[in-house]
């Protein structure tokens, strides 16, 4: 029995015509083009891809494919279908660290860690194969006629792809799929469609919204009033931590209490740096959002020191290697004791209440007047005064700050920057985005060195605290301990080049030139009397 | 990629066959899998329905005026494509003559194709040349088949006097029993008390076989026609044995 080839076929496939018949068609065709032996098969295929569909947005394709006791995994360029690498694996994996080291875990790896593959589709195709063979019986190109259906992994309910033509060329013979493509094109009815199977169906079945990155910006205008403007906003965040939830109780990756966690963040912020634009007071939200804040943070800690395992290897000379899996197993005894009330307070009918009633605040602030009147500020108005007073706060503070300053002053700082940048991200769209996005970039370098900073503060920190409660064990391993007073002396060092490095770093963020960038785009007064 | 070539002294011991056959098991187990085909007589292409003939010959390859990759053609099944012969091959020693590092020679023209495939099988012609030294540095292995006879156990003799010359000893060599004829009893008192240390063998044979010997009417590896046959299933626990020793 002859199988199809995998050679990489174009971006082009073929929709059938509408009316009529599939077979009648297919036998039409057969003739008319000589097409030998027929096959029929049904491909049946998971597609994995990150929570956020990471893959999918670098034109990847990660199909698994079931077959007797194992599974093959395939890495496809999507819209070509060209195959990139392939792996046969026992089990599906969870992460690409479980995959043996090659072509494919190589490939992904940069794009998908830490993230955790899931299963993000199903696909089962029938597909007719009909084959051209040259005089030596060759097959030099396969013509597949294929029927799809697509479901999400978890549900019942599948949906019908239209039929599509598939001209695959075979290696070294590429005229052969290049004539019959030709007499398709000719053929009535049928029309060229540049859309891979997978992106059609994220569009029939309305993926797109999840396939967007949790990231993505709101689009506001200038001249819109500032609440509902805010309040929509503040409305994305809540559906990005909603969205996550399900991924920190199911402990699926680190990432969604990341995303969690940012959007609680830039929701803090918004409620301390605008609280003017809110009718009302906020303590209320804010302390929710506070404890949140709070009950999340260890745990990310602990996913922070397991994720930097591998770094912790760097820092080791190899004799204490050995003492890594225990050091994880550790870490990871760690992480899951402060998840386990995290995971309850997210289940708690007291978070859902205060779900409840955030939702329909910012309902009633939605509900308000989008255009400003004489009381209500406009978006911009409020934008630009609070960036313009955040970015004198970094300067302030950023100038005060000497090499042997304290730890809490870096981090004051590394605070009061985080600010500054989410405010920009939120109010993104209001501005040039060449101007803007040169900014934000040059508050992220700024932060680059103050997080890593504040990092290392915790994380030694961290190392230090489980040091000391290993020690009183009485099987305690000397060699672990050795180990963990190693690495806190390495990111030790690093703190005190990072503080070497923050001055030169500092400088270069409060410049001149982007100190009158800052007070083009955002100080509008001051800019208007100095271009006077 | 790993390079897995498929070599004897001796002509006439299945060489082919297992480049083939072995090539089409690890397609089909999900890996990318190449096949040149470097004898010029071409046998390997013909098994795959190819023409045997490489556009502007050899020496383009070796000169670098063309690439690898253009020279590959796909084969009728999945993950599975082949360089084919070329009549021209019979000069390769020539040609790597002229070049300079010539041993290192076909071991850059076959990283061209490195992040491509996993699996590069290599046909050699039969004999001990300019060529088969090349094929020996590229190599991650050389798959042996040898014939349970005096004749053909004294080439592998050499094989390894020649090794141990040349200071190859990170090359592994994988011989195994071929076209093993169990009714001989030459064949069985040669298998059950393998030359040279026991160790070195694989312990997989592959029988004298008619449906092997019908490649050359199917034009198609063996599973294609013939799946269920003791062979196919001699093939198959050869190709386990050799995954296994190399993940060693």
């Amino acid at each position: 029995m002859r199988e199809k080839s995998h050679s990489s076929g174009g971006c082009e496939r073929i929709l059938l015509p509408e009316q009529g018949d599939v077979g009648v068609y297919v036998d039409s065709l057969r003739g008319s083009l000589s097409l030998a032996s027929a096959s029929e098969s049904t491909l049946r295929y998971l597609v994995l891809d990150t929570f956020d569909w990471r893959l999918f947005h670098n034109n990847l394709q990660l199909r698994a494919t079931k077959s007797k006791d194992r599974w093959f995994l395939e890495l496809y360029l999507n819209c070509s279908g060209t195959l990139q690498a392939s792996l046969p694996v026992s089990t599906l994996p969870d992460f690409v660290t479980e995959l043996a080291a090659g072509s494919l875990s190589k490939q992904i790896s940069k794009i998908v860690v830490p993230r955790a593959l899931l299963p993000v589709l199903e696909f089962e195709t029938k597909r007719l194969s009909l084959v051209k063979r040259n005089a030596e019986e060759k097959m030099t190109a396969t013509l597949n006629v294929d029927t799809s259906k697509v479901r999400l992994p978890k549900s019942r309910i599948w949906h019908s792809l239209e039929p599509c033509l598939d001209v695959v060329p075979v290696r070294g013979y590429p005229k052969t799929a290049k004539q019959i493509r030709a007499v398709l094109k000719r053929s009535p009815g049928t029309c060229v469609s540049n859309v891979d199977p997978i992106d059609r169906a994220v569009q029939q079945l309305d993926l797109v919204s999840v396939a967007e990155s949790n990231s993505k910006c709101l689009s506001l205008t200038s001249t819109q009033a500032a609440l509902p403007a805010i309040a929509q906003c503040l409305q994305h965040l809540l559906e990005i931590m909603e969205r996550n939830e399900d991924g920190i109780v199911n402990r699926i990756d680190a990432e969604f209490l990341h995303d969690f966690r940012i959007a609680i963040r830039r929701t803090r912020t918004v409620l301390s740096q605008l609280d003017a634009v809110f009718p009302g007071n906020l303590a209320a939200y804010e302390t929710k959002f506070s404890w949140l804040s709070e009950l999340t943070g260890p745990a990310r800690d602990a996913d922070v020191l397991i994720l930097k395992l591998e770094q912790f290897r760097d820092m080791l000379p190899s004799e204490l290697h050995a003492t890594l899996p225990a050091l994880q197993e550790f870490l990871q005894y760690k992480r899951h004791a402060v998840y386990n009330p995290l995971i309850e307070a997210l289940q708690s009918q007291d978070y859902k209440r205060f779900k409840t009633n955030w939702r329909r605040f910012l309902k009633r602030c939605l509900a308000q007047p989008t255009q400003p009147s004489e009381n209500l500020l406009r978006v911009s108005q409020v934008a630009n005064r609070k960036i313009w007073k955040l970015y004198s706060q970094v300067v302030n503070q950023g100038a005060k700050i000497e090499k042997n300053s304290p730890a809490s002053d870096y981090h004051r700082l590394r605070k009061t920057a985080k600010k500054l940048r989410y405010l920009m991200e939120f109010f993104q769209s209001l501005y040039s985005s060449d101007d803007i996005c040169m900014l934000i970039k040059e508050t992220k370098r700024l932060q680059d060195n103050l997080g890593e900073h504040q990092d290392m503060e915790v994380q030694m920190s961290s190392l230090t605290t489980y040091a000391k409660e290993l020690g009183t064990l009485s099987d305690k391993s000397p060699d672990l301990l050795a180990a963990l007073e190693r690495i806190c002396r390495q990111m030790n060092k690093r703190k005190r080049r990072l503080r070497n490095k923050f001055r030169a770093r500092f400088e270069h963020f409060a410049v001149r030139a982007n100190k009158k960038q800052f007070k083009t785009l955002f100080h509008k007064k001051s800019a208007a009397k100095n271009s006077q | 990629m790993k390079v897995l070539a498929s070599y004897n002294i001796k002509g006439g011991v299945g060489k082919t066959a297992a480049a083939v056959n072995l090539a089409y098991l690890a397609a089909q187990e999900g890996w990318r899998t190449l096949v040149w085909d470097l004898d010029p007589q071409g046998s390997a292409s013909f098994y795959f329905r190819i023409k045997p003939k490489v556009k502007k010959g050899a020496k383009a390859l070796l000169k670098h005026k063309r690439q690898l990759a253009d020279a590959i053609k796909g084969t009728d099944f999945e993950r599975l494509d082949l360089v084919p012969a070329d009549f021209s091959y019979r000069n390769l020693d020539l040609y790597l003559d002229d070049t300079k590092n010539s041993d290192g020679h076909l071991g850059e023209l076959i990283s061209q194709v490195d992040a491509e495939y996993d699996y590069l099988f290599i046909d050699c012609a039969p004999g001990i040349s300019r060529v088969s030294e090349a094929v020996f540095q590229a190599a991650d292995a050389l798959l042996i088949p040898v014939i349970p006879t005096t004749l053909s156990l004294r080439t592998l003799k050499q094989l390894l006097r020649f090794r141990e010359k040349t200071q190859l000893s990170e090359l592994k060599l994988l011989p195994f029993f071929s076209l093993v004829d169990r009714r001989k009893t030459l064949h069985r008192t040669i298998i059950e008390n393998p030359p040279f240390q026991a160790s070195l063998w694989l312990k997989s044979t592959i029988p004298y076989s008619s449906v092997v010997e019908q490649m050359g009417t199917h034009r198609t590896p063996l599973f294609c026609y013939a799946n269920g046959d003791n062979a196919a299933k001699a093939f198959l626990s050869l190709w386990q044995e050799i995954e296994q020793t190399l993940a060693t």
